[in-house]
């Protein structure tokens, strides 16, 4: 984090440098604090966490149950909670219904289980548009969803914080919970894709 | 607010893009406008739902010309001088001093005990809920039909524009929650009860709704809902 190349600073990096550099001096930050911050939600925090519920989900119908009556402590038996996840519910993708969630307002999204949301969830185009056309949008991301399929978008307004249950591929019978982790994809928890389907080998 | 960050349903802003092994972070500001946020939210500088509010006051257009960590940098500049953590005069000649070649201090010449990084990692894995035990009754019930307030709003609200007015049903109540319009503007918690109301995309939409078109559900708060009345009814009725 540390300041080079200062004759090629944009106005940008000079005013987050100047408030970082200004909370160091009032003794509200400190270097060890931000590495702590950058470091949770580069290495830590990640779809990784939300995958391992999913597989959890698709070989524990006990699981699975807990995580449809209270999703909070379901994922916390999986040691994930904090921030961004006080409130959490699991919406479930079966063949009849596919859920997708957004927040039109800001970015809000379901951090402990998801980290920090991808720059398209973030940006006007995504969110301004999956509430009034889900299928055009899933459609771009190569969705595509039959006419009865029922599509229920989740606008996350409130602090409840919504993760999407896939659909568990065709021929993953045989796979262990780990590698069923693998298939689940952060779009995949978004709802803007299903999860992968496995090599055939 | 009834501003640029209500965006749902506008039209406009083109291709939803999806950029491949996308990293966290793409730039060091960022983490740094991140780390400055979480710490300072962490810390008590403000709530959440404050940040959200500066962030909504940034002003139309450089709120849709910039891109999200540019608006916590932006929320947490107004909160730390508002809040007398900062000086707005020693900000600026600060960022000045950057732009002129300053470097920041090195890590071994900042105090670090280490303290503030065990805090904020305990709050991250902590959290804060938003839900209150207040004894509250719930005035709606599960399948309870409901309509939306109608009206625009000049302080922060998260009742999105595009579910102004409409009717929904009633799926899921949560229990009693904080309050952001109130919480934002420094009122107080007052929680209220907290619903998942469930919009038929026809009822937000009209004739622009898709076809094959499902629901669109939102978590709204008491005081944004009105009991559907006979002018309900009658509402329906005219519908067919």
């Amino acid at each position: 984090m540390s300041g080079h190349h200062p004759e090629q600073m944009s106005e940008v990096e000079a005013r987050a440098r100047a408030l970082e550099s200004l909370l160091y001096e009032k003794g509200m930050l400190t270097p060890s604090a931000v590495d702590a911050i950058v470091d949770a939600f580069e290495h830590e925090i990640g779809p990784l966490n939300g995958a391992k519920v999913v597989a959890r989900a698709w070989v524990d119908p006990e699981y699975r149950e807990r995580l449809r009556a209270n999703a909070t402590a379901a994922i916390a038996e999986l040691g994930f909670a904090g921030t961004q996840g006080e409130h959490m519910v699991a919406v479930e993708n079966t063949p009849e219904v596919h859920n997708v969630v957004v927040c039109t307002l800001c970015s809000c999204y379901p951090w402990p289980v998801l980290g920090l949301p991808p720059k398209w969830y973030k940006d006007l185009a995504y969110r301004s548009r999956v509430v009034l056309e889900p299928r055009a949008v899933l459609k771009e991301f190569g969705t595509e969803l039959p006419d009865e399929v029922d599509v229920r978008v989740w606008d996350s307004s409130a602090e409840i914080r919504y993760l999407v249950i896939p659909e568990r591929p065709a021929g993953t019978e045989d796979m262990t919970e780990e590698q069923l982790a693998g298939l689940v994809t952060r779009d995949s928890m978004i709802g803007v894709a299903p999860a992968l389907v496995p090599d055939r080998r | 607010m009834n501003g640029a960050h209500d965006v749902g349903g506008v039209l406009g802003f083109g291709p939803v893009v999806s950029e491949p092994d996308e990293p966290v972070f793409s730039a060091d500001w960022e983490r740094q406008a991140f780390a400055i946020a979480i710490a300072s939210l962490c810390q008590g500088v403000a709530a959440a739902d404050e940040n959200r509010n500066a962030i909504e006051r940034m002003g139309n257009v450089a709120y849709l010309s910039t891109s999200y960590y540019e608006h916590w940098l932006v929320a947490m500049e107004k909160l730390l001088v508002q809040k007398g953590i900062i000086d707005e005069q020693e900000r600026v000649e600060r960022v000045r001093a950057f732009l002129s070649g300053r470097s920041l201090p090195s890590r071994e010449s900042v105090p670090d005990d280490g303290e503030l990084a065990r805090t904020v990692r305990d709050a991250i894995a902590t959290g804060g809920p938003s839900v209150r035990e207040t004894g509250a009754t719930p005035k709606f019930a599960i399948g309870d039909e409901v309509v939306t307030t109608p009206w625009i709003s000049r302080t922060h609200t998260r009742l999105p524009g595009y579910a102004r007015g409409k009717r929904g049903t009633i799926i899921a109540y949560h229990g009693s929650h904080v309050l952001p319009d109130s919480r934002a503007h420094l009122r107080g918690e007052n929680p209220e009860p907290l619903y998942t109301v469930r919009f038929d995309a026809h009822d937000l939409w009209g004739d622009e709704a898709e076809a094959q078109a499902g629901c669109v559900h939102l978590d709204l708060w008491e005081s944004y809902l009105i009991e559907r009345t006979s002018d309900g009814e009658n509402m329906e009725n005219s519908r067919s």
